[in-house]
């Protein structure tokens, strides 16, 4: 269809008075017709002063539907125009308030007269639609907000490091410790712009995910090997059980990764001696796999928020743990990655379980 | 020997000359592209340094051309960028090796070593320092005259260690090259930590002269006497 130039205002009218003319012009049409088919039927049993009179009647009728028929639809136009114009109103609202929406005031919503009508409904969707750019928006927000926080904490103590460093001599062995005190930071200002462009990546789709065959129980027990020393140094015993023969289409990397945070928080949040158990099994048609301890357990209050970015559950603790508050970010994104889910299970007693579901394969 | 450090970040320039002489190699610093390519097609060099984001012709473009010259320098390329399809574009457009700031300086210089090093024979057997000796073939480990245990990891360490003496090791070295973790991503930093305390129990705990250091911040050495 061609786009008009003309608003849908003007050609509402049009198509309105349009109508209103043929229909005006039959309905004209046929009266006169009709008088006018009486008058030749009965006219030559009148007399001839009747015939004269309905003569000039018929002429009056002819007079009448001339001059009527124009203002009709004069009057209809204007009132089609009315009409129109008052159905549209809630339309130029809508156009005037969506105009002054930006970035800023993302929280305003365009005005629903009533909700039950189609314009109503077009106003609602696209307030539903705010309202998710809201969510995306404040969301992204906060992560900038959050991440350039964590970015300043390593950069003050750099700073701070430096400058006390500088403010007096100081012996050979004394400007090494400086020096590497502020490289310490380096390298976790490193670790973290690492896990920020990981997220990014993610975010923006541009991580390639290569799906292959795994061998669940051959990568726990290959994790379980590889931070096996950090357990032993705090009398930790690990323990892997697993079912034979469990395979998942992922992409072994991005999904071990997963996999090696979680068990890294697992070791590094229990107490000495505790026991932390890996463990796969299938049920239906997907793989199960838990990573479960027994230290103190991680407080309902923290459950919802667990995932989330920068989230810690005990701020100072975390952070002198080395930890930014993204492992488990990132461990969600690599498993959802792979097509699984991940969630923390409601514990009744001490301990926390993560448990992963990955689609099986045969 | 000579090598030409390709880099327009004048700091970054800066320190890789100063680092770089402090090891007795010859630097040339070049600030762009074209320079860098005038440079390397004029003049010989044992190995180009090469940053990938420079003003004007980029990095890629003057080893392409370079390539093309059939001038066959090694060549590491430093950048910024480390999704792995940058790596393949590197790789491809005729790179040695590839490095992803921000990178630890003594990782540079071993990897200067291993292309500078690259097509000769290596058939050491056996490694040395002091009165320690470890044996590649029978994989077997030997202080003054104590044969010490080590885990194969351990040794593989400790082989590692030796192969770079009196240089420096970062843990990142040590997470690509030993435990061979192909993700920087990886919690791997407290993992290297444990093991290099353990090894440096059965190495030094019985002997007067250390040999495992820690230097704060960037590593660990192995050497004799104090670094």
């Amino acid at each position: 269809m061609i786009p008009s130039k003309r608003s849908i205002r003007v050609r509402l009218t049009l198509w309105y008075v349009g109508t209103m003319a043929v229909v005006l012009f039959v309905f004209a049409a046929t009266s006169y017709l009709v008088a006018w088919h009486g008058l030749s039927n009965g006219i030559e049993h009148l007399p001839l002063e009747a015939t004269s009179f309905r003569r000039s009647e018929l002429n009056e009728l002819l007079i009448v539907l001339g001059l009527g028929l124009p203002l009709a639809l004069g009057v209809a136009g204007f009132g089609g125009y009315i009409l129109v114009r008052r159905t549209l109103v809630p339309i130029s609202m809508m156009t005037d308030r969506a105009q002054t929406i930006t970035a800023e005031n993302l929280s305003d919503r365009l005005p629903v007269e009533n909700p039950e009508d189609e314009i109503g409904q077009l106003a609602t969707v696209f307030n539903q639609t705010l309202e998710r750019l809201e969510n995306s928006f404040s969301q992204l927000k906060r992560f900038t907000a959050d991440a350039s926080h964590e970015l300043r904490t390593p950069l003050t103590a750099i700073r701070s490091v430096g400058e006390v460093g500088l403010r007096e001599r100081r012996n050979e062995g004394e400007y090494r410790e400086t020096i590497g005190s502020m490289l310490e930071e380096v390298d976790r200002l490193s670790h973290l712009v690492d896990s920020l462009l990981t997220l990014t990546r993610a975010d923006a789709g541009h991580v390639q995910i290569h799906p292959e065959r795994v061998d669940i129980g051959n990568l726990m027990q290959e994790v379980a090997r590889y931070l096996s020393a950090l357990a032993e140094e705090k009398s930790q015993t690990v323990e892997v059980a697993i079912d034979s023969g469990l395979f998942v289409d992922a992409d072994r990397l991005v999904f071990r990764q997963a996999i090696i945070n979680i068990v890294d928080n697992a070791i590094k949040y229990s107490p000495l001696g505790a026991h932390i158990r890996l463990s796969a099994s299938r049920s239906a048609e997907s793989i199960v796999i838990e990573i479960s301890d027994n230290g103190p357990g991680i407080d309902p209050q923290h459950h919802e928020r667990i995932f989330d970015r920068f989230y810690r559950v005990d701020q100072a603790r975390s952070r002198h743990l080395g930890g930014a508050g993204l492992g488990l970010a990132i461990a969600k994104w690599a498993v959802q990655a792979n097509d699984g889910s991940i969630e923390l299970q409601k514990s009744l007693g001490a301990g926390s379980t993560f448990q992963i579901r990955l689609p099986a394969i045969k | 020997m000579r090598i030409l450090v390709v880099e327009d970040e004048s700091k970054v320039a800066d320190a890789l000359k100063a680092g770089l002489e402090g090891e007795h190699y010859d630097v040339v610093v070049s600030r762009t592209g074209e320079d860098a390519f005038f440079q390397a097609s004029t003049s010989i060099f044992d190995i180009i340094v090469l940053d990938w984001m420079l003003p004007g012709r980029d990095g890629i473009e003057v080893l392409r051309a370079v390539r093309n010259l059939q001038i066959r320098i090694p060549v590491i390329v430093l950048t910024a960028r480390d999704a792995v399809e940058d790596r393949v574009i590197g790789l491809d457009s005729g790179a040695d090796d590839y490095m992803v700031k921000p990178f630890a300086f003594p990782e540079l210089l071993a990897r200067i070593r291993a292309l500078l090093r690259r097509g000769r024979a290596d058939e050491i057997l056996r490694l040395k320092i002091a009165d320690l000796e470890i044996d590649l073939i029978a994989r077997r480990t030997v202080r003054g005259n104590r044969v010490l245990d080590l885990t194969p990891r351990e040794f593989e360490m400790l082989e590692y260690l030796l192969r770079h003496q009196n240089h420096l090791v970062s843990r990142e070295m040590l997470a690509r090259d030993v435990w061979k973790e192909p993700s920087r991503g990886t919690p791997l930093d407290n993992v290297i930590d444990v093991h290099i305390a353990r090894l440096r129990k059965k190495i030094d705990q019985e002997s007067d002269l250390k040999l495992i250091h820690t230097i704060r911040g960037v590593g660990f050495t192995l050497r004799e006497g104090e670094p």
